[in-house]
């Protein structure tokens, strides 16, 4: 209602305070907490260190190698493995979503299978995809795909369902053969769940990728935050933590705003 | 409907394009040489091929290696068996495992282990436990199940401490685990292997209470090759082999620069322990030249080859904690044939001694 | 929903493949005849330190107190973010911002907090299911009908009836759909879990069968947590059948 009359000062003061004030209290309050834990020596620092000591190694690992790389290169090391199991993922996930939404008989054959499946931690396929797909960037592709897939299937079914019969029935009438029915109607339609659901697999594939470098891997995060608790610096696990974080907030940030783009342009 | 499809088209793309960005792993540019896939691991062990690339010794015998680290032996093995590596390293359990499951053939020892597979006990009970080892029961003791590390560590508590599986619990963490959970202050005693056993030692002052070479336990990793590729290309094992006892023979001729190699390849490798410990890790490490690899396995000696006990007594753990059902006779896992073609081969042995000048 | 004709056909393909035609090694996936016999072996003496009832049990007892202990804490929080705009505000980064760290990366720090023992694993469990709770809950409560609570207002509702009678109902169908979610990610944390010191469960199965290369057996105990995933969130969905009649 505000929006007809522009924004009043006093909204604009509520947005203020929403948008930056508070978040930021939130994270020094936080940040504050754990300072305080560790230097009142409820945590020794070998084990938990400060939020200072964390950031100094956050710094120095930018550029001196730790287990053979910066930070960056762990970084981007995970993020395209991430891309490869997340895409293939997604590109299987959606149709067959869509397929088990729109043909009854699709949805009998691979409903019983996927909804088993699915609670199957991505980490014991681990050993298979070692033994199928070898080393390397292929790797841990199995266990960031089993993590991601179903997450896109569920939605991308769901969305196909709450698409209009009325307009699936109206398209079919006017000619519109399977694939054009497929493309031009039901995907539109199934669009906002399926980037909704395209979000939650980002955050469930960012998770299994490190589980799966925790296991094997010479590089990556997780690798990081292994070789870290191995050598008992903590700083460089926090270190590796907070990198993880921050990338996943990332991910699931830029998928937010694809989320709300797409709801702005093809939402009903 | 045109404008909606091309829409449809961005949002496909968008998709697909982290895919088409992944490089596919792709190889090193063909330089005439044969390039070979090797398994390591950031153990001692894998310091023979750091130190053959940083003297340049692959390009003599015309092998291109490309290294791929693990961080413990199973997945080493299961990469294996999907064709990922040809030849490498790993521990005697792995070895076995591999033998076990698809034909993996141990073609040499990489290096000693039983003195650095050990039983330690934080700072301030290490004396009381040796002094009165009925202070272990009932002791909840962190370790890693199925590993040479288990065997060790039951192999201590029984004969060195006389305690039966059934008086201690043992409870299975990966070692980067079993160091957190040391150094939490939660657990005062666990099974370490190094270099580990430096890391907590020189952190929190943990102390080896028993090590596998006290019990008479023999320990080793191993060199081996896969059954495919060793039959295809026996000359490159025989090479590839050559090469790793060039280094062994190069560390016997030039100690301190071999040290710190260790400790530039541990750092490339993510290990970081104390400089001082280099020193010690490679002394309780040994490595094995070309003439005592061949004594170990059994050339010219009469009776049962030193190896073949070794592992008869490794079969009878596995098969004690289930790993295997049944192990393969030695004679089908480890061969001494490419020790045997270097030691036939003039150019090969004195490139093996590091006789070459 | 669940149909066996699609299943039989799929162990008949299974069968195929890794018999007759030989498509797959044994190695890379066990045959049925493999994963029988290590069926045979973990249900009858044993393996991994215990027979297979104990491993279930073990694992079953330890998803049900992540989910309560995930559960019992998400939506209360959830409740809060969704009403209350200015906490939102104040927690809702903090919350971004550890929810991606995967729960096995948090294994170093929960061994120091916990150690070993049943609540090291049972925070590992809750690290995962919590936040599928939270943002369900929070996400039901924002999208209960502005129309539907001014018109209690107008009615002269009061906050504590507005939110118990009014916001809580309409917002129960989310709330189980974080709570079904919850439940699953409960068990895909399984083996992070258990890589916390387990003597037994079938996270552990797996882990152990993983280091022995044993494929039959973690075949065995990914379908033993398959079909408890499965019969739980029938379950869970019976309740919630229960609880909102008005959704049959």
């Amino acid at each position: 209602m505000a929006a007809l009359n522009g924004p009043t000062p006093a909204v604009r003061a509520g947005t203020l305070l929403e948008a930056w004030v508070l978040p930021a209290f939130g994270i020094v309050t936080f940040l504050m907490l754990w300072a305080g834990c560790t230097a009142a020596g409820l945590a020794p620092a070998r084990l938990l260190p400060g939020p200072g000591a964390a950031a100094a190694e956050f710094i120095d690992l930018t550029h001196t190698p730790y287990s053979g790389a910066v930070l960056q290169v762990h970084l981007l090391a995970s993020l395209m493995k991430f891309s490869l199991g997340y895409g293939l993922a997604v590109l299987t996930g959606v149709p067959l979503g869509l397929m088990m939404g729109r043909y009854r008989i699709v949805e009998w054959a691979i409903a019983p299978l996927y909804e088993s499946i699915r609670f199957i931690p991505p980490i014991a396929w681990v050993p298979f995809s070692i033994l199928w797909l070898g080393t390397g960037f292929l790797a841990p592709t199995l266990v960031i795909f089993s993590g991601a897939f179903s997450p896109c299937v569920l939605n991308a079914y769901r969305g196909v369902h709450t698409a209009d019969r009325a307009v699936l029935e109206a398209a079919q009438t006017l000619g519109a053969g399977r694939w054009a029915t497929m493309t031009e109607v039901l995907l539109p339609a199934a669009l906002p769940d399926i980037v909704a659901g395209l979000r939650v697999a980002a955050g469930f594939a960012w998770q299994s990728l490190i589980g799966a470098e925790l296991i094997v891997g010479s590089t990556g995060l997780g690798y990081l935050i292994i070789q870290g608790e191995s050598n008992l610096s903590s700083t460089v696990v926090v270190a590796g933590m907070i990198t993880i974080g921050l990338t996943g907030a990332a991910i699931d940030f830029a998928m937010l705003r694809a989320e709300r783009f797409v709801r702005r342009n093809w939402g009903q | 409907m045109i404008t909606r499809r091309i829409r449809t088209i961005c949002a496909a793309l968008t998709v697909v394009a982290p895919l088409a960005i992944t490089p596919l792993g792709a190889r090193a540019a063909d330089s005439g040489a044969f390039p070979l896939a090797i398994a390591q691991q950031p153990q001692r062990w894998a310091l023979e091929w750091y130190i053959a690339t940083k003297e340049g010794w692959w390009k003599d015998v015309g092998i291109d290696p490309t290294m791929t680290t693990f961080t413990a032996g199973p997945p080493e093995i299961a990469a294996g068996a999907s064709g990922s590596w040809e030849v490498g390293g790993a521990g005697d359990l792995p070895s076995m495992l591999g033998a076990a499951k698809y034909g993996l053939t141990t073609i040499a020892i990489a290096d000693s282990e039983a003195a650095i597979i050990t039983l330690m006990a934080t700072k301030d009970k290490a004396d009381a436990y040796l002094h009165n080892p009925s202070l272990i029961k009932g002791k909840t003791i962190p370790e890693t199940s199925n590993s040479t590390g288990e065997w060790g560590a039951a192999a201590c508590l029984e004969k060195k401490f006389g305690l039966k599986p059934s008086e201690y619990h043992f409870v299975n963490l990966s070692p980067p685990e079993i160091n957190a959970a040391v150094s939490s202050g939660r657990y005062d005693l666990a099974q370490v292997w190094s270099p580990n056993v430096y890391i907590l030692e020189s952190a929190i002052g943990a102390k080896v209470i028993c090590n596998a070479a006290q019990v008479g336990v023999p320990i080793t990793s191993n060199i081996f090759a896969t059954q495919a590729f060793a039959t295809a290309h026996p000359e490159i094992v025989a090479k590839f082999l050559a090469v790793y006892l060039r280094a062994i023979a190069w560390e016997r001729e030039h100690p301190q620069e071999a040290v710190a190699d260790l400790g530039e390849f541990f750092n490339s490798v993510g290990v970081k322990i104390p400089p001082a410990y280099l020193a010690q890790e490679l002394h309780a490490r040994p490595a094995y030249t070309l003439d005592e690899q061949l004594k170990i396995f059994g050339a010219n000696t009469a009776g049962t080859p030193e190896i073949v006990d070794w592992w008869n007594q490794l079969g009878t753990f596995m098969q004690s904690v289930s790993i295997v059902s049944e192990t393969p006779p030695a004679s089908q896992f480890a061969t001494d044939k490419y020790l045997q073609m270097i030691a036939a081969d003039p150019k090969l042995r004195a490139f093996a001694n590091d006789d070459t000048p | 929903m669940i149909g066996a004709a699609p299943i039989l056909l799929l162990i008949i393909a299974w069968f195929a493949a890794t018999g007759p035609l030989g498509l797959i090694a044994p190695l890379k996936f066990p045959s049925p005849a493999i994963a029988l016999a290590s069926l045979e072996t973990i249900a009858g003496p044993g393996y991994a330190s215990a027979p297979l009832a104990e491993h279930i049990e073990t694992s079953l007892s330890l998803v049900l107190a992540g989910f309560a202990a995930a559960t019992l804490t998400g939506i209360p929080l959830g409740l809060l973010l969704g009403t209350s705009r200015y906490a939102n505000a104040c927690i809702n980064p903090i919350f971004q911002l550890l929810r991606p760290i995967a729960p096995i990366a948090w294994i170093p720090l929960t061994i120091l907090w916990f150690g070993l023992g049943g609540g090291a694993k049972i925070f590992v469990v809750w690290l995962a299911a919590f936040a599928p709770a939270v943002i369900n809950t929070q996400t039901a409560v924002r999208g209960v009908n502005r129309t539907v609570i001014e018109a209690a207002k107008v009615h002269g509702a009061r906050r504590v009836n507005l939110f118990f009678d009014v916001t809580i109902p309409a917002a129960l169908p989310g709330i189980f759909t974080g709570m079904r979610l919850s439940l699953q990610a409960c068990w895909m944390v399984l083996v992070a879990a258990e890589l916390v010191g387990a003597y037994t469960g079938l996270g552990h199965v797996m882990i152990i069968a993983t280091e022995d290369l044993d494929s039959g057996m973690i075949f065995v105990a990914m379908l033993c947590v398959a079909m408890l995933g499965v019969a739980m969130s029938l379950l869970l969905a019976r309740l919630e059948a229960w609880v909102l009649p008005w959704r049959r």
